[in-house]
């Protein structure tokens, strides 16, 4: 080898890389920045679920028949769930454990990225039929009181459909393309 | 050594970690950040029963390979088992070893990638088994592809240190 490694090493080190130096006294501030940014990411994605809660609440107390109750509490209930489940189950960044070398810690990495392939492979059953059942049932219930009242009930069929599409794209995003993203992060990490 | 001294120390090392893990320079850059900040919050927990460098780059290390995961894996990457350095060498692309060593750690796994960064930082066989993980015939076997690997794509390309 016409270079020795010797050289070779020299002249990686003195390679100029144009990277900003940090400024050291801001790095508590950087560092508590960084926990928020990801304790706000945890709480967002439950937090949206729990915004459902007091608007289906309202919908079924004022509800005119029990079957709108019964379906509009059901979407109350789900989205307790739903928040549950994110929250117990949900998308977690495994912190860096400065005494695990890279073999272990990418082997608990791809673990996780695998829990969650399991999760958002199931989101049909835990995450759109728990909210979406109750909504189907109310809207169902409306068209059948308006075609029996012999009006053409449009409003809530677009309604149902919207719906029924809403959650197709739901279950596509979750158990498609977050799956294939996720699968491959896991080859990346191979 | 404290906090300053060792930011001074290794900077450098672990600017070259966060551009060979992140081709954006403002990717980069924030990942440089984010090594630090994790530096910092453990500083008060290194024990010393491994090297302070060992240390600080098993931190920068791990960030890096979840930092880059995201954008990396959108593109293909090899092991360096299957590497292979064509005879066809573009000399124009290649003009000196740093754009050579540059196309090849770019291709590499995360893993395999870390061990070259590694090694031509000149950290030893211990400490690189220690950062890695990899156990010391794996490492050896590894190190002995990469040197082919750099003394194929001199002879091929022509290269000049």
């Amino acid at each position: 080898m016409g270079n020795n490694i010797d050289e070779i090493q020299t002249l990686w080190k003195q390679r100029e890389i144009n990277i900003q130096n940090i400024d050291i006294s801001k790095l508590r501030n950087k560092s508590l920045e960084l926990e928020r940014k990801i304790l706000f990411r945890n709480m967002t994605e439950w937090m949206a679920c729990l915004i459902v809660i007091p608007v289906f609440a309202y919908k079924a107390s004022i509800a005119n028949t029990l079957w709108s109750t019964i379906m509009y509490s059901e979407v109350v209930l789900g989205a307790f769930y739903v928040a549950f489940r994110i929250y117990k189950n949900g998308r977690y960044k495994k912190e860096v454990d400065p005494n695990e070398n890279s073999l272990l810690f990418i082997k608990q990495l791809k673990a996780n990225l695998n829990k969650q392939i399991r999760l958002l492979k199931t989101a049909r059953y835990w995450y759109v039929a728990p909210l979406m059942i109750g909504v189907v049932g109310a809207t169902l219930e409306q068209i059948y009181l308006k075609w029996n009242l012999n009006h053409l009930p449009w409003g809530a069929i677009i309604y149902l459909v919207g719906t029924l599409l809403f959650s197709a794209f739901i279950i596509y995003l979750n158990e498609v393309l977050a799956v294939n993203g996720l699968k491959k992060e896991i080859n990346y990490l191979d | 050594m404290n906090f300053e001294q060792a930011y001074k120390e290794y900077s450098n090392s672990i600017k070259r970690v966060c551009f060979y893990f992140e081709k954006n320079t403002e990717k980069a850059n924030e990942l440089n950040q984010e090594i630090w900040s994790k530096v910092w919050k453990y500083f008060d927990t290194f024990n010393e029963d491994s090297s302070l460098k060992t240390w600080i780059y098993k931190i920068a290390h791990n960030t890096a390979i979840t930092h880059a995961k995201k954008e990396s894996s959108q593109l293909s990457t090899i092991s360096l088992e299957d590497l292979e350095v064509k005879d066809n060498l573009n000399q124009e692309e290649f003009r000196d070893l740093l754009s050579f060593l540059d196309h090849i750690i770019f291709q590499l796994k995360p893993l395999d990638r870390e061990l070259i960064i590694l090694y031509l930082e000149g950290s030893s066989q211990n400490e690189i088994q220690q950062i890695t993980g990899l156990s010391p015939s794996n490492i050896s076997t590894k190190v002995s592809r990469i040197k082919t690997i750099i003394q194929k794509g001199l002879i091929l390309g022509g290269i000049n240190g």
